[in-house]
Order: C-alpha cells, then structure tokens, then sequence
C-alpha cells in the first residue's frame, strides 16, 4: 500500500517581495530580509572592506532561490550571519547548525577561488550551491521537524553506498535491486546496532543519536579483531560507489571471484548492484550524513549536472519535495507579492534595529 | 587495478578510452586530442567542512590536484559534457 504524503511544515502561505521591490522604495536590503524571510541579520564588522558589496551579492542570490528553498530559509533558519574568514575552518565557504546560517563573506581569500580561469558566474553558482545544500541539512535534520530517518536512509540506499561484497553479500542478492528493500534492510541493521535509531524520528530530534554516530554507525570501518577485543559495535561499513570501485579494481580478479563463491555471488551481481545506483557527487561520497543535503542541492542548483545519479534524485524528490510540493499545491499557487508585506515577528525585528546593521 | 573510463559520441560514433594513473588514452586520434585538454589543471569540487572545537559542518570548495581521488573523473565529466560525450565505465569483470 503507498504511502500518504506528510505535508510539508515549512511550506509557507505568504507571498514573497522581490528585492528589487524594497530597492525601489529606498529600503535597506536587510530590510527585506528580515520582513521576508523572518530572519535575523548579522554581518560582522572586523573587516568592514567590501562587506555591504559581498552582502549584497548574499540578498541577490537568496531572492532568486527556489520557492522551496526560500521557504525553508523562512521557516527554519532564523539567523543569517555573515562572517570574516577567519571565523572558518580553511576555505569554507558556509555552514548551517541549530538555525543559524554562516556565509564567509571572504570568499577571495579562499585559496582554491583566486585562480583566473574560473567562468565569471562561479561565485554566483558556489554561493547559490552553499546555501541550497545547507538548506538541505536544515531540511533533513531541523530539531523542529525534519524528514523521518527512514526517508533519510532511503535516499543513502538511492544514492549507491554498498558494503564491500565479501563483509555483507546480503544488499548485492535480491534485497538490493530496490531502494525500498535496501533501505528496509540498512534500517535494520542500523538498529541492531543501536536500538535507539528511530525510523519515524529525525536526525535532529532529541531522543536520536546526532547526525556524525550515523556517519559512524553507518561508514566507519570496524575490523572483527578491534571489534571483539574493544566490543566495538561495529558499523555497517557502507562505501560509496565510486570509492567501493577503485577499491574493488585494486582486488586480484582469481581471489576475488573464488571468495564471492563462497558466498554465492558472481563478479557480475556485484558489477550489477554497482552500477543501479551511483553517488550523487563527491560530496555526497565523503560522508553519509552530506548525501541527503547534496541530493537536495543536486535537485535545485542547476549548477550541478548528476544523470549519472537517476535514483538519488528519484528518491530526493519523492522524499525532499513532495511534501512540500503536495502542501503547496493544496494551497494553490503563490504569486510575486507587489509591495513589501510587514508580518508582526519582522516589524519587531525592523524595530530592534536588526534591519539597519548594514548601516544604509 | 587503474580506473578506466570510456568516452564516446552518443548515438555510437568516435570513442576514446582512459585509464589513470599514470594518465593513458587510447581510441579516435581527435577524440583523444579533444579529451586531453581537460586532463590539464586542477578540478575545484565542494566537500564538507568540519570545526574540530565546535563540531560545527558546512561546505568547503576543494581543489582536486591529478591522482587525487575525483580528479579524474571530474575532469571527464567536464569533458563529457563540453564534448557531450557518454562517459562509461567498463565492467569489473572485464579488467
């Protein structure tokens, strides 16, 4: 039996301004920010060089950001801060936690961006890419009520990570030709790993382990000798699946072929199981706790091209978007608001001041 | 075993395969001269940031130097879509 949509909590019913709006009234960009999107501004001021031109190029991305994007930026984050590199681990270009959105607004200063063959729309797609992917997080993890851990290991299944054949042969059989049966599976021995992981609850609720036990409990490689003698409870060991390939070319074929045997499969089922499902990016390769973000940012930032990744983003809609997607259609389409609208929360927020930080 | 990937025209025409590392290509002389251009620099990709003393995530630009894990096939997927060429993989069964 299909299961029913759970509408969206973070879709909203009020019409968005354009900024270019607020501009043509004279008000300050941070202005729209706070009455849009309800949030709370800052833009540090130990480098005050170039900080309003780099805040500038923040609100011009933000205003031309997916509806759902937008939405999630409204409902879920409710500080925006830019801050000065050296706030950041080297070369970050942003991160998000418990509501709080970090931009580095130094973005020159990023060693990997100083080179001159970069196409001029790269700082444009880099920032939109940044804030996408971690509106994903926000998304997947919020405390408030992000999507359910199921979903959350159902875009993991969708995406291609498999344990090596010769440690579980089970996802390479029969269980792994669909993602349902896959993630049903990794779920389940997720939990015997730990009975505290939830399938209803989401990553960011309390009374679940936080998102890096998942990378661990889900990634990290436990060898049996470390496990028994420091009753380490193991790990399901996934890899993903262009890391499992280099991997597996490294084997020798004879070995490799006798040793899958033994277990019942031939070359050609794990060749299969490879190749149905691949990784969404490199990103998304490096940790399981940045797949589902990535797949979001794969959906909306057309910078970002993955046909090699059909089922991660099958998967991504009908988890990521659909909710939302369902919620907004029950309401009806939204149009551009003509002139700015002033809600009771961000007319508090104007009043505090937290519009004017920029000084304009 | 190296990495190996094939490049080749959709609708089945020219194709080049590459393998790495070192860097070979084999196949369609232009093909092969057209691919090697993007085998040049480096490849700028996004991976995660992590603030070992605040536990604090996000999302850092990386710059994939030739060997590096990624850098090869980022690179053929620029040249795969530039060209638009279908990039492929051959099987593990046939190394």
């Amino acid at each position: 039996m299909e299961e029913l949509v759970q509408l969206s909590p973070y879709r909203s019913d009020r019409q968005y301004a354009r900024l270019e709006t607020y501009r043509r009234l004279g008000l300050p960009d941070a202005t729209w920010a706070a009455e849009q999107f309800s949030l709370r501004i800052h833009v540090s001021q130990d480098s005050p060089n170039g900080a309003e031109k780099r805040a500038s190029e923040v609100w011009e991305t933000m205003d031309r950001l997916p509806l759902q994007v937008k939405d999630i930026l409204r409902g879920v984050i409710d500080e925006v801060r830019l801050d000065s590199e050296d706030n950041f681990p080297t070369d970050t270009l942003g991160t998000w936690r418990d509501g709080t959105m970090r931009i580095n607004r130094d973005w020159s200063l990023i060693p990997a961006l100083r080179s001159g063959g970069w196409h001029r729309d790269l700082g444009y797609d880099l920032l939109r890419a940044t804030l996408v992917h971690e509106s994903g997080h926000a998304l997947v993890e919020d405390p408030r009520g992000g999507i359910r851990l199921r979903d959350t290991v159902a875009l993991i299944a969708a995406s291609g990570w498999l344990p090596h054949p010769l440690d579980d042969p089970v996802p390479y059989g029969p269980v792994g030709r669909q993602v349902s049966t896959l993630s049903a599976y990794y779920l389940k021995r997720l939990q015997q790993l730990d009975p505290t992981w939830d399938g209803d609850l989401s990553l960011g609720s309390p009374s679940l382990p936080p998102a890096s036990q998942l990378d661990r409990d889900v990634m990290r490689e436990v060898s049996n000798f470390n496990r028994l003698r420091t009753k380490d409870r193991g790990s399901l060991r996934l890899q993903g699946s262009d890391q499992l390939i280099r991997r597996l070319r490294r084997d020798e074929p004879g070995r490799m072929t006798r040793e899958l045997a033994a277990r019942g499969l031939v070359l050609e089922d794990v060749d299969a199981a490879l190749r149905r499902r691949r990784g969404i990016s490199l990103y998304a390769e490096v940790a399981i706790s940045e797949t589902p973000a990535e797949i979001f940012r794969c959906i909306h930032a057309p910078f970002t091209r993955a046909e090699h990744s059909r089922p991660a983003l099958i998967e991504g809609e009908r988890v990521l978007l659909e909710p939302w997607r369902t919620a907004d259609r029950a309401v009806g389409a939204r149009r551009l608001a003509l002139a700015p609208e002033r809600p009771w929360e961000a007319l508090q927020l104007v009043r505090r001041g937290v519009g004017r930080e920029l000084g304009r | 075993m190296e990495q190996r990937f094939r490049l080749q025209e959709k609708g089945g025409g020219r194709a080049a395969d590459v393998g790495g590392f070192p860097l070979h290509l084999d196949g369609d002389p232009e093909l092969c001269r057209r691919i090697r251009e993007f085998l040049g620099g480096p490849v700028a990709a996004l991976g995660p940031s992590l603030d070992p003393d605040t536990g604090e995530r996000g999302t850092r630009v990386l710059t994939l130097a030739p060997g590096d894990p990624g850098w090869l096939v980022g690179c053929l997927r620029r040249a795969a879509q530039e060209l638009d060429l279908r990039l492929t993989e051959p099987p593990l069964s046939g190394r």
